[in-house]
């Protein structure tokens, strides 16, 4: 199977359109994997694997095809087919079922139709309750057709029939969960901060919480706040278990706020705020090798660290969510190993560094320079004797330099305004060809205050007074 | 005539007289020398020469008046002669005179300063007209300092023009009181004038390399007010870009109080001079070579060439520089791979021995501090390593600029409170205060509060012993 020049074909057209392509096998087995998801997100991931990783790329189109039979979610129907034919023509001959899109078409228009006449049948009756429950059918009936925007579309459109708090909180979670699939993540935090802005009761508040903070997690993911991020993943409490199936399991919660915090924290901070972290502990029992990963982290065997990241690798890159953000997560969690590497040092070899961290001299020495010149690492490079020192620092000087600079600073700006104010008093403004008389008289109040800056308003009141 | 030698020479009556008294004499003596008709004045006395028995120091307006009539009636070569005569008028005369002769003097240099042009010799001209600036109030713009500056620049003397724009203008010529006598006739200053004359000193500074400064003369033409843009501002503008990246490596930002036309014009117009900064910020030097090429042109037409080309020699300088932060010791083969030779020149700089003398130089100047150190005696075998030392605790170094910036900002401080005390007494200033106070009914306060053109970064005591008693008297005088 592996074989197919099909399946090369697209991949290295996929790689040269600069589509990421995993060419490793994953550590997870696709079925027990995609059976920890409910819904939409299934085949969302389904295809996203088999989109780039060729040796899983027939098998999951094969299961998303399965899946969406089950559905009545056409347009993704003809996706999944459309790329399985590109990859294998006899699987898609096999999988092609004219009748199955026949009949759903026909059934989803129809239903379409007839939710839309209800609908308008409610905004006859004008009872705000009806009409808020026919928007919301016609919204959950698009959602499972495919039709993303018109689905949101409808649920925003509840927003003036909702009556109660629930309503809202109701319509948003919806909202919420379409745009996320939308990659929407704007829309997605001001639901957020809608919800948490309305009052509720606490059991309420029990429920909602998982999902709020998973919400806004990958939300903040999304932007590359990493530290965010990882804040919000860890304040997630166990009780998540498997109520978002539809979006993020609680493995994922794990992963996603291991990484996170990994990237973000310091070393003494992801061992309170991680490791010791009650509630964040069962999320890590799910993904043992998380965990192993950031004790090592704390522990300072940052190569051990990093190997067991770097074996996960390709299990991250085909996650929908993490994939765009490995490289950086990645990079950072690298270079905050070495600089909490070296806070201890005041020199250190370069040979032990490489060793530490798990490469060559040579391409540590080039990482160093890129971390140095961002100015990630306070230290400079021995090239002679092979050594990385800490840079001196002489606060007393630094201090002394900076006000000089600030006074100096200080004196440049004065004498500019004044240059100014004074061309302005005697009325060498730049003219265009007319100038009026008015605008010198205009200008010369305006200068005046300005000259007044620190006692004006004293000054002021004396006039006031003397009127 | 010999009557009115006689005259001329009863001028002022005593050395030390009022100034009042003095005040009025010249205006009798000026009216006397008006009403003289010039073929009169200029008319050489047989034997003797006027101008001989006549000390400019002390005869200064009447020494004007004889020059200025014999070079109006005489011919060409009249110059030829008088211009030993100016010189010594220049050097010596007595400004409280002259003040009032303003139209008059200008004619003077005017007809000097195309006599030196004309003839290619701007170098006489300059250590008079220095001094002359310098014996009238040096803080208050004239006429003199742009023609000045022009001079100095034609003439290659940076040094001598860096005496005049060292010293920090506060006041302009008014135009708009009307304090004025009867020598209105004087062609009044024009924004050009000043525009020019602060792109000139920039131009000044650049020319002995003193970017900090330049760069502040530059500011004053970019942020000039007003409700268009000249062109002068942007030329300097565009020079404003070169001399950032010679002084930071970086274009420096357009300071905040520029008005927004200026602002537009800028941009819309300075954008090969963008790209070429940001190039040269990037530090990437293939990048730098092709905006290069691209603007060698641009460059020629706005003549910044020359400054262009010493920010590309700046380039390498900068580089090696910041990689003192980055490294403590590198081989010069190492940094001469790095290729950050821009300038073009070809040849052998960009190698290795190259790069070393660069260096070198670099240390002479006390650009950087560092060291050099060859591992093998044979210069064949050897390996010549930059050792960047720490950076040098120049704290006594340091402890006297502060002082002298102190200083600097005290004298300023002074300066801002004669302003303050002047402007507040203007006529102006009270009407608007009248009017905020009419329009506000008793809440004058209101008025006041209004936010403060002069956002410095942090205040400072303006006003600890502001003497707004004394403003509050003039006030009612006033009234």
């Amino acid at each position: 199977m592996l074989g197919n020049s099909l399946v090369d074909g697209y991949f290295s057209q996929a790689r040269s359109d600069g589509v990421l392509v995993v060419n490793g096998l994953p550590k997870f087995d696709l079925d027990t994997y995609i059976s920890g998801y409910a819904g939409r997100t299934q085949i969302d991931r389904l295809i996203h694997i088999s989109t780039h990783s060729p040796p899983l790329a027939i098998e999951g189109l094969k299961l998303a095809i399965k899946l969406l039979k089950q559905t009545q979610d056409v347009p993704r129907f003809r996706l999944a087919l459309d790329i399985l034919r590109k990859l294998s023509l006899e699987d898609a001959e096999a999988a092609q079922d004219d009748a199955w899109i026949e009949k759903t078409s026909r059934k989803v228009a129809s239903d379409t139709e007839r939710i839309e006449a209800d609908l308008k049948s409610y905004k006859h009756n004008l009872i705000k309750e009806s009409i808020r429950i026919g928007h919301e059918d016609l919204g959950n009936h698009l959602y499972a057709s495919g039709d993303l925007v018109g689905a949101l579309k409808c649920y925003s459109r509840m927003r003036d029939f909702c009556t109660a708090p629930k309503h809202i909180v109701d319509m948003s979670m919806q909202a919420i969960k379409v745009c996320i699939e939308q990659g929407n993540y704007m829309t997605v935090q001001s639901h957020v901060v809608k919800i948490r802005n309305l009052t509720r009761g606490p059991e309420e508040e029990e429920l909602l919480r998982p999902k709020l903070c998973v919400a806004m997690g990958l939300t903040q993911l999304a932007a590359g706040d990493f530290r965010a991020a990882a804040r919000s993943f860890l304040d997630c409490p166990p009780t998540l278990l498997n109520t978002y199936n539809e979006v993020i399991t609680a493995n994922d919660v794990a992963t996603y706020g291991g990484l996170c915090a990994l990237a973000s924290m310091e070393r003494t901070q992801l061992k309170t705020e991680v490791l010791d972290n009650v509630e964040f502990r069962n999320f890590l029992e799910l993904e043992p090798r998380m965990r192993k990963a950031i004790t090592f982290f704390h522990t300072a065997k940052y190569s051990s660290c990093l190997s067991i990241l770097e074996d996960s690798r390709n299990d991250f890159l085909l996650d929908i969510h993490l994939h765009r953000h490995v490289n950086r997560l990645f990079e950072s969690i690298r270079s905050k190993g070495i600089v909490q590497y070296f806070i201890p040092f005041s020199c250190v070899t370069l040979s032990s560094m490489a060793q530490a961290f798990a490469t060559d001299e040579r391409t540590l020495e080039k990482e160093l320079v890129v971390m140095i010149g961002k100015g990630a690492l306070d230290a400079r490079i021995d090239t002679k004797n092979r050594l990385l020192t800490a840079k001196e620092t002489n606060l007393r000087a630094a201090v002394h330099r900076e006000t000089l600079a600030v006074a100096q600073n200080y004196e440049r700006l004065a004498r500019m305004k004044l240059m100014r104010m004074n061309m302005i008093r005697s009325g060498l403004e730049v003219r265009g060809s007319k100038a009026s008389t008015g605008q010198v008289n205009a200008g010369i109040v305006h200068g005046q205050n300005a000259s007044w800056a620190g006692n004006s308003q004293k000054v002021g009141r004396n006039w006031g007074e003397f009127m | 005539m010999d009557k009115l030698i006689d005259y001329f020479l009863g001028f002022p009556s005593s050395p030390n007289i009022s100034e009042s008294e003095l005040h009025k004499q010249i205006q009798n003596h000026l009216s006397l020398l008006n009403r003289t008709p010039a073929a009169t004045l200029a008319y050489q006395h047989a034997g003797t020469d006027v101008l001989a028995l006549l000390d400019p120091s002390v005869n200064s307006l009447a020494y004007l008046y004889v020059l200025v009539a014999r070079i109006d009636l005489g011919q060409k070569n009249a110059m030829e002669v008088a211009w030993r005569q100016i010189v010594t008028f220049l050097e010596t005369f007595n400004p409280k005179q002259v003040r009032c002769a303003q139209d008059i003097f200008k004619r003077l240099v005017d007809s000097f300063f195309s006599f030196v042009t004309e003839s290619g010799k701007p170098i006489i001209a300059i250590r008079p007209i220095k001094k002359a600036i310098l014996r009238f109030n040096p803080t208050k713009f004239s006429f003199l300092h742009p023609l000045f500056l022009r001079l100095c620049l034609e003439a290659k003397c940076y040094r001598d023009a860096a005496a005049i724009v060292d010293i920090d203008l506060v006041e302009f010529p008014c135009i708009s009181t009307g304090k004025v006598t009867e020598n209105t006739r004087v062609r009044e200053i024009t924004y050009q004038d000043v525009l020019t004359y602060f792109l000139y000193a920039g131009m000044i500074y650049m020319g002995i390399k003193e970017w900090r400064r330049a760069a502040d003369y530059l500011t004053y033409a970019i942020v000039a007010p007003g409700n268009a843009c000249s062109q002068i501002q942007i030329d300097a503008y565009k020079k404003y870009i070169l001399v950032g990246l010679l002084l930071d490596g970086k274009s420096l930002p357009i300071p905040r109080s520029t008005t927004s036309v200026a602002n537009r014009a800028y941009k819309a117009l300075s954008k090969p001079y963008e790209s070429f900064a940001a190039a040269f910020k990037a530090g990437n030097p293939e990048l730098l070579r092709t905006e290069v090429t691209q603007l060698v042109d641009v460059f020629r037409q706005d003549n910044n060439t020359g400054l262009a080309i010493q920010c590309l020699e700046a380039f390498r300088r900068m580089q090696i520089i910041a990689l003192r932060d980055t490294y403590v010791t590198l081989s010069t083969e190492e940094i001469s791979k790095k290729d950050l030779e821009v300038t073009g020149r070809g040849g052998d700089i960009g190698g290795k021995e190259g790069t070393e003398a660069v260096i070198l130089g670099m240390i002479e100047r006390e650009e950087i501090s560092a060291s050099l150190s060859h591992s093998h005696p044979d210069p064949e075998q050897s390996q010549t390593t930059v050792h960047f030392h720490n950076h040098p605790a120049d704290e006594s170094c340091n402890l006297a600029a502060l002082q002298v910036e102190l200083r600097r900002i005290m004298t300023l401080n002074k300066q801002m409170k004669s302003i303050n005390k002047k402007y507040g007494m203007s006529r102006e200033f009270i009407q608007h205060m009248v009017k905020v106070a009419k329009m506000s009914g008793s809440s004058v306060l209101a008025g006041m509060a209004e936010p403060d053109l002069m956002d410095f970064d942090y205040s400072f005591g303006w006003a600890e012993d502001e003497p707004e008693e004394t403003i509050m008297q003039d006030f009612e005088d006033d009234m």
